[in-house]
């Protein structure tokens, strides 16, 4: 018998019992929609945290305080004059309230040269950056500009009111950043950035939060790392943006090996279900394997019924799975969006009280991200479940191909 | 007349648990080609079984069967297969049919299994359907047809290979008198045109007398012979 009238004859039993086999492709979609559905959300994760990071530039290395003491000028001088060194941003980070804002916001002071340091890339929406004089000009982030109901609080040329160390100051908004969205870093859409002589004369007694490095080059991160670690001790936390990034690699990969050994019991479950349902099935069918036997059927022919049965319980089990999987994948994101804010927890909550480091923000954090379906996990589901389908249908193939047909003919 | 079937010493027994049950004891037969046999007996003297050995549904315990100078009882399962399909052609007491099969793809089965293209058996199929008056029929399933229509579907499916052998177990057991007499004239016909050699097992007393022979068997042997 050739292969296309067997397979034609295995999707008509396959038919025949129509509401079992859909629940049989259902146990292994089941499987499929979640290693997809679950794979691209950690890989979308990933790639907006490397991403975000990047943007910062790998050359970059963050040294914030190790213990309640902050950076003076003279940790900034020794850090310029390390070798291979070619900037050095400080940054004093304070939480403010704002007159008319519920929630503090990050007031960051960062001359404009080192602006693009802390961001990354200069994105503004309106106006323009300050200059490095000591005068009550700000940059606001956009969601300090436009609140969450999309109203607009601030217009570029219009005063704001903060109240910092005891002390209300009015300043001018000369710029508004565009939307930059979360980073692990640093939340730039709730800071207001104002020029480091200035806050200098609002904080004289404040020291620096953190202090920015800039390699000459991103090979030499390491080299520098260790220095930087040499010289403060346990005074300085070091941490560059390729080693975050790294580790945040690490991390998610072996979140989604862990998430992937989770969802193979939903795997196991199903190739259960389809063992059973087979059984079941060749058992139905004994008297009927009888008459294909007793008309001339061949061992191997029966084999390859049963078995075509498996193979595609597994290839429309996939394909229902791809589809679900692809669809919970993006739906997961909205449904996070509506139970609330997403985001991982503030890594600069063990800084002094009223300071942050700037690795994190006070306040409102929201993380937006597009999950990403990946190649490889798509083809590991897709194969694991035809295998799983095709395991399942062996042993009952097997034993329909091996009754003797009068056996069969006689079954009651 | 040459000589299709050659049984010679044929025993079989069944064994359950270590009690065994003889149900052939050195039966020694022959059946010639083109001819129309029937097996009777009481219940238990071993007809089915001769019929199975024949059919290579069973194999003997001793002896030997030969069709058409071919000795089955020594093929193996991929062997017997193939001479079920070509050289023999089976007719059940309960027809046997594929439920989610119609008519005609329950007829095309067998050339299917034989590996004939999906046009030539599909036509072939129709027109067995047609010789047998379920024109009208080809696309209902068996569940649809009542058991004269299904046992006539049967034997369709049993000459579709154009077999040498045609093995009929109680053909006309499940099925009224009257559409029994028209599956006996359905054999009759089959082996007049055809040449078909037919082995029919019934308990009807009736029907030998529309057969060339008849055997009968008593406790697994041949008792006699009636031309």
């Amino acid at each position: 018998m050739n292969i296309l009238d067997i397979l034609t004859l295995s999707w008509r039993q396959l038919k025949q019992r129509k509401s079992r086999s859909i629940l049989t492709i259902l146990a292994i979609a089941v499987g499929v929609t979640s290693i997809i559905a679950l794979s691209s959300q950690v890989e979308g994760v990933q790639h907006e945290i490397v991403q975000s990071l990047e943007t910062l530039g790998p050359e970059n290395i963050m040294v914030t305080v190790g213990g309640r003491t902050l950076f003076a000028d003279a940790d900034v001088v020794r850090l310029a004059s390390l070798e291979d060194v070619a900037a050095v941003t400080p940054v004093i980070n304070t939480n403010v309230e704002v007159f008319g804002l519920d929630e503090p916001v990050t007031l960051m002071g960062v001359s404009s040269l080192g602006i693009e340091n802390v961001l990354g890339e200069i994105k503004l929406s309106a106006g323009a950056l300050y200059t490095d004089v000591p005068a009550p000009q700000v940059v606001i982030g956009s969601k300090i500009a436009v609140d969450d109901l999309g109203e607009t609080q601030f217009v570029v040329g219009q005063p704001i009111v903060i109240q910092a160390s005891s002390t209300i100051n009015t300043m001018a908004v000369i710029g508004i950043l565009d939307d930059y969205g979360a980073s692990l870093i640093f939340q730039p859409d709730n800071t207001i950035l104002i020029p480091l002589t200035y806050m200098k004369t609002l904080m004289p007694r404040s020291g620096y939060t953190l202090i920015i490095v800039t390699a000459e080059n991103p090979e030499n991160i390491d080299q520098i790392t260790e220095q930087i670690g040499y010289v403060f001790g346990d005074r300085a936390s070091v941490t560059s943006i390729k080693q975050i990034s790294n580790t945040v690699v690490t991390i998610t990969s072996q979140i989604n090996i862990l998430l992937v050994g989770v969802v193979s019991i939903s795997f196991i479950a199903a190739g259960l279900g389809t063992f059973n349902i087979m059984m079941i099935s060749v058992l139905e069918r004994i008297r009927e394997i009888g008459i294909l036997k007793a008309i001339g059927m061949k061992d191997k022919s029966v084999l390859t019924l049963y078995m075509s049965q498996g193979f595609f319980i597994g290839i429309f089990g996939s394909i229902m799975g791809l589809g679900l999987g692809i669809a919970a994948a993006f739906a997961i994101p909205l449904l996070l969006g509506e139970m609330g804010d997403f985001g991982p927890p503030d890594p600069g909550s063990n800084m002094p009280s009223s300071q942050s480091s700037g690795m994190g923000p006070p306040g409102d954090m929201s993380f937006a991200y597009t999950p990403i379906i990946s190649l490889q996990y798509v083809v590991i589901a897709v194969v694991a479940s035809i295998i799983i389908a095709l395991l399942s249908s062996a042993y009952p193939s097997w034993k329909a191909a091996r009754m003797k047909p009068l056996d069969a003919l006689r079954y009651e | 007349m040459e000589q299709l079937i050659v049984v010679e010493d044929l025993w079989k027994t069944y064994r359950v648990g270590d009690i065994e049950f003889p149900a052939l004891r050195g039966v020694e037969t022959r059946v010639n080609k083109g001819e129309f046999v029937a097996i009777v007996g009481p219940s238990g003297s071993g007809k089915s079984t001769l019929l199975h050995i024949v059919g290579g549904l069973d194999s003997p315990t001793r002896g030997r069967v030969i069709v058409n100078d071919v000795d089955i009882s020594k093929l193996n399962s991929d062997k017997l297969a193939e001479y079920r399909n070509r050289d023999i052609g089976f007719i059940f007491q309960f027809f046997n049919l594929i439920p989610y099969l119609s008519a005609v793809e329950n007829v095309e089965l067998s050339s299917a299994i034989a590996n004939v293209n999906r046009k030539t058996r599909r036509a072939k199929a129709i027109k067995l359907l047609e010789v047998f008056n379920l024109t009208d029929k080809t696309s209902k399933k068996p569940t649809e047809l009542s058991g004269g229509e299904q046992q006539r579907v049967a034997i369709a499916r049993a000459l579709i290979n154009d077999p040498i052998l045609i093995l009929a177990d109680e053909p006309t057991g499940n099925i009224d008198s009257e559409t029994g007499y028209g599956v006996i004239e359905a054999f009759r016909k089959s082996v007049e045109n055809f040449g078909t050699t037919v082995l029919m097992v019934t308990h009807d007393i009736e029907l030998p007398k529309f057969c060339d022979r008849t055997i009968m068997l008593k406790d697994g042997k041949v008792i006699e012979e009636v031309a």
